[in-house]
């Protein structure tokens, strides 16, 4: 591992994955029933394995032409076991969000699979993917804009049943929202309120009921708490483990702030550059990191860390030692110096000197010191009117 | 001493009622020092900053009562005229949003530059000049080339050293970063904070550091005043407040930040809500949160009593506080 930063294979490196047993389904019934199997705890739901999505950079406005593609997510394996929580960081852009919009089958992937009990649920469609969709739901970082501001909380939460009504009959649904916002810790006489009048760590509370609605397995949480403060933040991490013993969930816990990833989570994959860097439990990736982005990015994190709670300043040893340099361009630009970006983060990994971080004219130090010409790599060009 | 702001109160007017926004604050730097101001959303950490830059919308805003003192000159006595003269040479701003805070269809150099054209009456020519400058000081890679790009062009990171070398353009003595790193990835939180922290310490300023995150002014400020409801409730250096906090406020939020010791139990969460500031509690503006709530607190408002000789709590029960 010391040999990080020329050509590595350390960086896609995906331990701990078993094999996949898949399930054939020949008709959409059987795909349904394998669908609602229970699994045991500690097996493995879900199972993603060489998941990739490019989004393509196009030219042209009649005759378009792909010019290249931001690789956004580009080799990701992981498994999530019935009743973890596996947590995943990384920098803004890093693909981390691209990912949970993949599990959910937002977003189709360019390659790869994503196995649901062993149905790859990139290939489903119809009935089987709808089922599939109620088993897997979703916790939006923004609590802001995730919730409709026309509707009201009783409708925000009982709209899932719309579009599943097996779940709850029209008769039922009332009780059942009020069930849940008493759940979530808020008080059922709110139904009819609007999102407006709600802090933000109760409309994050809402936003989890949503999420509940329909008894899902997995539950993916993309920055659940990043923007709430810091008194509220530590009441919803409380309540999301709460409900997870509760209701037996899985948590795909998606942040960028590692000391809250590390305490809610079972195991932690680090994303750089739309790869899954490292994959472990929280002690193998904080403690005895093995990708050069660690000692950084988990000591990079400010603050009174873990281990040496209110003990800032200079002297001790846990002070954050900040990455040199920043994230690479993704983006095939035209550019010697940018070749090879979106691999490799070139840092001598053994020394762990941030020294030797990528710097002015260095490769995958990518934007720093390298003067984008005009006009290039900025995105695709398209031809305006008159040229 | 630079800066002392003495029981500073604002008021916002709005069509539900007047919103007391900060209630009496009392603070104060020395050059080469760091404050920094910690607060919850609402607490008044930036209303106070907006006050003392005099940049506050009035109306809605009003100050209603204490004083600024700028260099032993009150601030809030002078002429528009006159605080235009002090903003941008002798205090300077960085704001958190880098993006919405720099013109989009300037370029960089044109904004950096504009500060010594209005300011020293430079020519356009020597301007771009000391934007160049600029640039290089705090770390932008290939200025010269650069100086001409546009803030989009820039990278958060990168975005924010502008708004750092913006606010250093006229070397004031006196600079407040409000929440400058909160926006940015964890990696160039750290290093934007570097770069502050060793700015500061190269031309000798004051900073006023405004965050919510404990951990980014652990490692760079040297006394802390923490905010809740329009108050200070607990003002007190560095290392103290993170052994041993002399507030119940302070402790709850100390508290809930994950550690590693605590894994698998549940985090200390600091119960309800902060409060609204239309209607704030009597006595103690904390006291339907706090654990150590007793009837005193709920009828009077603490005065900020003295800890130490550099410390001082609002809490009737600091004692209790300080060795719960």
């Amino acid at each position: 591992m010391a040999d990080l930063g020329k050509k590595d294979e350390a960086v896609d490196a995906t331990p701990n994955v078993t094999d996949v047993e898949t399930v054939d389904a020949a008709t959409e019934a059987e795909a349904v029933a394998a669908i609602e199997a229970p699994v045991e705890r500690g097996e493995p739901i879900l199972q993603v394995r060489n998941l990739v999505k490019h989004f393509p950079l196009t030219q042209g406005i009649l005759f378009k032409k792909q010019i290249g593609a931001v690789k956004a997510v580009d080799g990701v394996s992981f498994d999530l076991y019935q009743g973890e929580t596996l947590g995943i960081v990384g920098e803004s852009g890093c693909g981390k969000s691209t990912v949970a919009k993949l599990l959910m089958n937002l977003e189709r992937a360019t390659a790869g699979e994503v196995f649901y009990k062993g149905q790859d649920i990139t290939k489903l469609s119809g009935r089987a993917l709808k089922a599939v969709r109620r088993n897997i739901q979703m916790v939006f970082q923004d609590p802001y804009t995730s919730l409709n501001p026309r509707m009201t909380v009783g409708d925000i939460i009982g709209e899932p049943f719309d579009i599943h009504p097996e779940v709850a009959p029209k008769g039922d649904r009332r009780r059942k929202v009020q069930e849940l916002l008493d759940v979530v810790g808020l008080n059922p006489e709110y139904i009819n309120r609007y999102p407006h009048q709600f802090s933000g760590g109760q409309r994050q509370r809402i936003g989890i009921a949503r999420g509940l609605a329909l008894n899902p397995e997995i539950i993916i949480c993309d920055e659940p708490v990043s923007a709430l403060d810091v008194s509220v933040q530590a009441q919803v991490v409380n309540l999301m483990e709460k409900l997870q013993d509760e209701f037996n969930l899985s948590y795909v816990f998606i942040a960028h702030d590692l000391s809250i990833v590390r305490h809610i989570s079972d195991r932690v994959g680090v994303m750089y550059l739309g790869k899954m860097a490292e994959i472990g439990t929280d002690v193998q990736i904080y403690d005895h990191p093995t990708h050069p982005l660690h000692p950084g990015a988990a000591v990079g994190g400010p603050g009174p860390g873990p281990g040496s709670p209110r003990q800032p300043r200079a002297d001790h040893p846990h002070r954050r030692r900040p990455l040199a340099g920043e994230p690479a361009v993704r983006l095939p630009l035209p550019h010697p110096l940018l070749e090879g970006a979106g691999q490799v983060l070139h840092r001598d990994a053994a020394a762990g000197d941030p020294g030797a971080l990528p710097g002015p004219g260095h490769p995958g130090g990518a934007r720093i010191g390298v003067p984008l010409r005009r006009g290039e790599g900025r995105g695709p060009r398209v031809l305006t009117r008159g040229t | 001493m630079l800066l002392d702001v003495r029981d500073l109160e604002v008021e916002f007017r709005t069509r539900d009622g007047v919103a007391k926004a900060v209630n009496g604050v009392n603070y104060s730097v020395e050059a080469g020092q760091t404050l920094a101001v910690l607060g919850e959303s609402g607490s008044g950490k930036s209303v106070t900053a907006q006050a003392v830059m005099g940049i506050l919308d009035m109306p809605p805003g009003r100050i209603t009562g204490g004083q600024i003192l700028f260099q032993g000159q009150d601030l809030l006595t002078l002429k528009e005229e006159e605080r235009r003269r002090i903003r941008g040479a002798k205090m300077a701003m960085i704001f958190q949003d880098a993006l919405s805070s720099l013109n989009p269809v300037l370029s960089v150099g044109a904004q950096l530059g504009e500060m010594f054209e209005v300011h020293r009456g430079l020519s356009r020519k020597d301007a771009r000049t000391k934007a160049v400058e600029l640039m290089d000081r705090v770390r932008i890679p290939a200025a010269k080339d650069r100086v001409g790009d546009y803030p989009h062009q820039f990278s958060g990171g990168m975005r924010q050293r502008v708004m750092i070398a913006m606010a250093l353009a006229l070397e004031p003595d006196l600079i407040i970063a409000d929440e400058p790193t909160t926006a940015l990835d964890v990696t160039v939180q750290a290093q934007v904070m570097d770069l502050l922290a060793e700015l500061q310490r190269e031309l000798d300023m004051g900073l006023i550091l405004i965050t919510h995150d404990l951990g980014v002014v652990a490692d760079v400020a040297d006394k802390i005043a923490v905010m809740y409801a329009g108050r200070i409730v607990e003002n007190a250096p560095v290392h103290e407040i993170y052994k041993a906090p002399a507030h119940p406020y302070t402790r709850g939020l100390l508290d809930s930040i994950p550690r590693l010791d605590q894994k698998g139990q549940e985090l200390y969460a600091i119960k309800g809500l902060p409060p609204n500031l239309m209607n704030i509690p009597p006595g103690c503006a904390f006291n339907p949160r706090c654990p150590l709530a007793r009837d005193m607190c709920r009828t009077d408002v603490p005065p900020l009593y003295e800890v130490s000789e550099s410390r001082t709590s609002a809490c009737h029960f600091w004692q209790e506080a300080l060795h719960a």
